[in-house]
């Protein structure tokens, strides 16, 4: 097994979590078959990098935490640590090799005691490829002009339509990733590629994929034929990723009761064991003229609007739209439905026969967790009410 | 001052007397979260010990919930069927076809104790150390187990703590549970005698269940619920609708909107007095059994989190983040005792989440994708979105439904209440909630599950080969509804 460690030599301060390459189980040491090690991505957008230097020759053995080479990529200088013990079987690509891509065979690696000479050496994807590349090469050029633009024409002018679309899925969505070269495809990805004469390696490498580990949806494949939206697509799938995870937004803490916390661990963390009840205050403009005898009449339109925006907090309904809320448990712990949720006081200033403002207090009953939500609706309510009710007073 | 020391003398000896052992890993409680999480981390090679203080492994789900509840629905499932349905099957019976409420209690007993024993069984083969015992914190890093059946007593010091202590049934205000006429869920799985009249305060899940049950065994069975709909948060008003229709069908009486005042118990009969919560008209009924079945509350009792400051919200739920962890990132919890349904295979997802969390620095639960089901019969299941919720999220979808009356399968069971419905994306198709009533609509959901987890269309389920004649088909037509003709209907 290897380790990656970010032993930087560049100055770009780097941190790579230890990807782990492991070795393949499955070879168990009688096959004694040596293992293919491929060029590690060191960051998640490598692409490719190169070889600095072989710290270990072939033929050396190398034990745990040895470095065994450097490689370069365009951020940084990383020396890739051995976890295992081992041999270095065989260098495929030399110190200096440059632009190599992430996943090409670089060495083979062999077990700790193994005979190099009687070794096997496994097959490398290149000389497989190489006997397939006629018939491979054939497929590749098998889709005809209708197929979408190739890449080069496709990023120098966004003349065609697929392109625009992609490109503009692949800026705006942090949620498509590129497309897993390992997947078998949707019936349906593959009908729709078959149909716009698409092969599976353009699909793969230009269309960005919105799946589970790279997966190429049905959606994917639309929106990149300029069918659907990249934009509605990237809402559907941002959604998607919001709610799979557990919401743990608005969490309301528990207050402490000063019996609980009898510990000497807590204090100082520990809230203050008496609270002040919380106070909502607001001003109204009213500006009009009162006189004596029409007091109580004033007074009677105060208390109708006061009454009007009561009724509409008390009946809001405070419930957050959530699944996971489960309205008949929040009716058994809520406070009763008629219980005090605020005190409601206020006071009105005149200047001679002018009420210019009235200004409203509302102290919190703390033991009701929805009081404030009420509270908040009452004062939002209270200037619409008292305006409409203050004109039946002119 | 004397005295003072004479207690720190005897807490000193008791310490020495408990013996302290190290683990990685500590659960605290033997539930489906709470045993998976202790042997998912047992199989990752960590030492690991559960502590639970029941007297036997599975928590509420294995000793009082999912597992006995489904053994009493089949059975009784199976009894009414044989009593109503048989003639028309072209089966006679001669003599009297009749309940015998021990033998049922029995067989319940006794796929439970299999169960039970099966745990721990398990837990002996991937080495996970079992305390029979009340788990408390002595500190952030000791867990002390108070034993029960003569097990040691012991201090745990642990590296990772994973709390997994689930709920309990809601108790409601001014109604006291005696488990004999005024039962919870637990009690409500082992009456002594079939009940004339059966009242349910609470039309979730667990209340329609238990009437199913009860009232295929003769009861009469009222449900009320204080919500306008049955089902609880979650189910598809549709499929809510349509449930509470096939129900009544089958004998259960529901009183929507109904606020309970009180239950008394008077004798062998429980008065119960109910007003409307529109009109505030006030009704009384008696019943032999009530069954409150309100809700589960997340259960900590005893477990001392209040020394070393483990912070609870305002439902008691212990607070987490997104990978379980609470306020000491060594100690995290999972399950019904903290946020998201309280649902069996929720708490396992995260069990196995928590334990790779301590192993691998990484878990995967899709809390998007959590299927539900209700074991009536015929069964309600879904997973992914409702409309409601897609709604209010502002995605544009469409639906498709399947009925089973159209199904071949169905057909010859004579078997055919109820119908598969699509939710899907209207732009790309892609699957995004799928709701069943149907028979084994349990079963049916999981390929519901698989088809959001790997993000396929309705188009991908329905070039999908399903077996003919199968129930599985109305699902496969159900998806070729959403956006193109079904082939049979």
């Amino acid at each position: 097994m290897l380790r990656y460690a970010s032993k930087t030599v560049s100055k770009t301060a780097l941190q790579f979590n230890a990807i782990q390459v492991s070795r393949n189980f499955h070879i168990s040491r009688w096959v004694l078959a040596a293992k293919i090690f491929d060029m590690p991505a060191m960051s998640p957008t490598m692409e490719s990098g190169a070889i600095i230097e072989w710290k270990v020759k072939e033929g050396e053995h190398y034990n745990p935490g040895d470095s065994l080479l450097d490689i370069e990529t365009d951020k940084a200088t990383i020396s890739v640590d051995a976890i295992d013990d081992g041999i270095l079987a065989k260098i495929l690509l030399p110190d200096g090799t440059k632009d190599i891509k992430v996943g090409t065979p670089i060495a083979f690696l062999a077990e700790d005691g193994d005979d190099l000479k009687s070794l096997e050496y496994p097959k490398l994807p290149d000389e497989e490829k190489a006997q397939a590349t006629p018939a491979s090469k054939a497929a590749e050029t098998a889709p005809p002009k209708a197929s979408p633009p190739k890449e080069s024409t496709g990023s120098s002018e966004n003349t065609s339509k697929p392109t625009e679309a992609s490109s503009s899925s692949a800026s705006s969505s942090a949620t498509s990733k590129a497309a897993n070269p390992a997947q078998v495809f949707f019936p349906s990805v593959e009908r729709l590629l078959a149909e716009n004469k698409i092969s599976r390696e353009d699909a793969l490498e230009k269309i960005p994929a919105s799946g589970p580990h790279g997966r190429l949806l049905r959606g994917d494949v639309l929106v990149y034929l300029g069918k659907v939206s990249a934009e509605e697509n990237n809402i559907l799938v941002n959604y998607l990723e919001k709610t799979s995870r557990l919401d743990l937004s608005h969490i309301e803490l528990l207050e402490k009761t000063g019996s609980d916390n009898s510990g000497s661990k807590t204090e100082g963390k520990s809230k203050p064991k008496t609270k002040e009840p919380i106070v909502i205050t607001e001003s109204y403009p009213i500006d009009l003229e009162v006189t004596y005898p029409e007091l109580s009449k004033f007074k009677a339109v105060i208390s109708e609007a006061l009454s009007a925006s009561e009724q509409q907090a008390y009946a809001y309904n405070t419930n957050p739209v959530s699944d996971l809320d489960d309205p008949l448990f929040d009716d058994i712990i809520a406070p009763s439905r008629n219980s005090d949720r605020f005190k409601i006081e206020y006071a009105l200033h005149t200047e001679g026969d002018e009420v210019s403002t009235l200004d409203l207090k509302l102290t919190l009953n703390d033991s009701c967790f929805d009081a404030k939500d009420r509270a908040v609706v009452f004062v939002n309510n209270f200037k619409e009410n008292l305006t409409k009710e203050l004109k039946t007073f002119q | 001052m004397l005295r003072h020391t004479q207690t720190r003398f005897f807490s000193s000896a008791a310490r020495l007397l408990s013996a302290t052992k190290k683990h990685d890993v500590v659960v605290i409680g033997g539930g489906p979260g709470g045993y998976v999480a202790a042997i998912r981390a047992a199989q990752l090679g960590l030492d690991t010990a559960c502590i639970e203080k029941r007297g036997s492994l599975g928590g509420t789900c294995l000793n009082v919930g999912c597992i006995p509840s489904k053994a009493l629905l089949n059975n009784s499932h199976l009894y009414h069927e044989i009593k109503t349905e048989s003639s028309k099957r072209g089966i006679d019976i001669e003599g009297e076809v009749k309940p015998n409420l021990a033998n049922l209690m029995k067989a319940k007993d006794t796929a439970v104790k299999q169960l039970t024993g099966g745990i721990e069984m398990l837990f002996k083969k991937n080495g996970v150390t079992y305390y029979k015992g009340t788990g408390s914190f002595v500190d952030e890093h000791n867990v002390k187990v108070d034993p029960i059946e003569g097990g040691e007593e012991a201090t745990l010091e642990a590296k990772n703590i994973i709390i997994a202590t689930g709920s309990e049934p809601t108790p409601f205000p001014g109604i006291e549970i005696d488990q004999e006429r005024i039962v919870d869920s637990t009690g409500a799985l082992s009456l002594k005698e079939i009940p004339k009249k059966m009242a349910i305060i609470g039309g979730g899940i667990i209340g329609l269940e238990m009437g199913s049950v009860w009232s295929r065994l003769g009861a009469e069975v009222t449900i009320l619920e204080f919500q306008t709909a049955i089902g609880g948060a979650g189910m598809d008003a549709e499929v809510a609708k349509a449930t509470q229709k096939f129900l009544k069908k089958q004998g259960l009486k529901f009183q929507l909107g109904a606020k309970v005042n009180k239950a008394t118990r008077n004798g062998d009969e429980v008065d119960i007095e109910f007003e409307d919560a529109k009109t505030g008209e006030v009704q009384t009924i008696k019943s032999d059994v009530l069954l409150v079945a309100v809700g589960r509350r997340p259960y900590s009792a005893g477990l001392n989190a209040e020394t070393i400051g483990l912070e609870f919200d305002k439902k008691k739920r212990v607070v987490i983040d997104s990978e379980y962890k609470t306020k000491y990132p060594h100690i995290q919890c999972i399950g019904d005792v903290t946020f998201g349904a309280m649902l069996a295979h929720k708490a396992e997802e995260e069990g196995i989440a928590a334990a790779e969390y301590i192993k691998l620095g990484h878990g995967h639960v899709n809390y998007g994708n959590i299927p539900a089901v209700m074991y009536s019969h015929p069964e309600v299941a879904w997973t992914g979105k409702n409309e409601e919720e897609l709604k209010a999220a502002g995605i544009k979808y469409k639906t498709g439904k399947f009925p089973f009356v159209a199904n071949s399968r169905a057909k010859t069971n004579m078997d055919t209440e109820g119908f598969v419905k699509f939710i899907a994306d209207a732009e790309t198709q892609r699957v995004l909630g799928v709701h069943i009533i149907g028979p084994n609509a349990g079963e049916m959901i999981a390929e519901a599950g698989l088809a959001i987890e790997y993000g396929a269309s309705c188009e991908d389920i329905y070039r999908t080969c399903h077996a003919h004649p199968t129930l599985s088909e109305a699902f496969k037509e159900a998806a070729m509804t959403v956006f193109d003709k079904p082939i049979n209907y």
